[in-house]
């Protein structure tokens, strides 16, 4: 999985934790809910750490080595943060 | 608290530059119905509710907010990247530009500044949760109203996912709204 496959499976992951997340604020008694949103935590926490150690921190505390890489590379909003061009999907 | 997620929501990947979509969509950032306010709201919100469920239902979609808010400010970024000054003036971001260039300011796309009457706290619970739902409504209507007048795929792909997400929160407020009378 390249870096651009890699961010679009943490924002499908991302998006699919929040919805269970929601859904179990109004349904806190929902065992399925509940079921998927710890698997999902978990994949989310794996495909994180792969990132994380590939390509560098999506959260500062993940910033690793002898210099501070937080900073470094592009921020989201920039064309080339993950390497995906216009049109790519 | 709050913890930075160098990552957004949603892609947002425009390959094509447009001040008069610019011009447009600065409205769901800083308009009236934008999600600058639609975070602050149910942020401000949360502190005199009443159940847990409603102050989770507030704290997890105002964040969730916050990141729309950070999609729309890449999409303005996106389609304002090396305009020329014909392409400012043609497009009718010229009244905009004059006053902030291509920075990110939150404001309706008619021009007025973003105003915190926006936020709508009152401190009652009914109350709030019904602005709530009519917000969501708003906002998924300014959506529409850009998806009308833009036929940029880049840009629709991202506008068409914020619009979703306002109806999954009308959802979930009702929801919250209805635990208050069970």
């Amino acid at each position: 999985m390249n870096r651009s496959e890699l961010m679009r499976k943490i924002q499908e992951l991302s998006f699919a934790k929040l919805e269970a997340q929601l859904f179990l604020n109004t349904h806190p008694e929902c065992k399925m809910a509940l079921d998927f949103f710890r698997k999902t935590v978990d994949e989310l926490d794996m495909a994180m750490t792969e990132y994380q150690n590939k390509y560098g921190p999506i959260t500062a505390d993940a910033s690793m080595g002898d210099t501070w890489t937080w900073i470094e590379g592009e921020w989201p909003w920039q064309q080339n943060h993950t390497g995906m061009t216009g049109r790519e999907r | 608290m709050w913890i930075y997620e160098k990552k957004l929501q949603y892609p947002v990947k425009i390959a094509t530059p447009n001040a008069r979509l610019a011009s447009l969509i600065i409205d769901a950032l800083g308009g009236p119905d934008g999600e600058l306010g639609a975070a602050t709201r149910y942020l401000n919100q949360r502190f005199s509710m009443p159940s847990g469920k409603i102050i989770g239902t507030l704290t997890d979609i105002g964040s969730e907010e916050l990141g729309h808010a950070e999609m729309v400010g890449s999409i303005i970024y996106q389609l304002t990247r090396n305009l020329t000054p014909e392409e400012i003036t043609a497009g009718g971001f010229d009244k905009y530009y004059i006053g902030h260039g291509t920075g990110v300011f939150p404001c309706a796309a008619s021009g007025e500044p973003f105003n915190a009457f926006a936020i709508s706290s009152k401190g009652d619970a009914i109350s709030d949760l019904n602005e709530d739902l009519a917000a969501e409504q708003k906002a998924r209507v300014t959506y529409d109203n850009i998806l009308r007048l833009s036929d940029d795929p880049d840009v629709n792909d991202a506008i068409k996912f914020l619009r979703q997400r306002e109806i999954v929160h009308y959802q979930r407020f009702g929801e919250a709204l209805r635990s208050l009378t069970e």
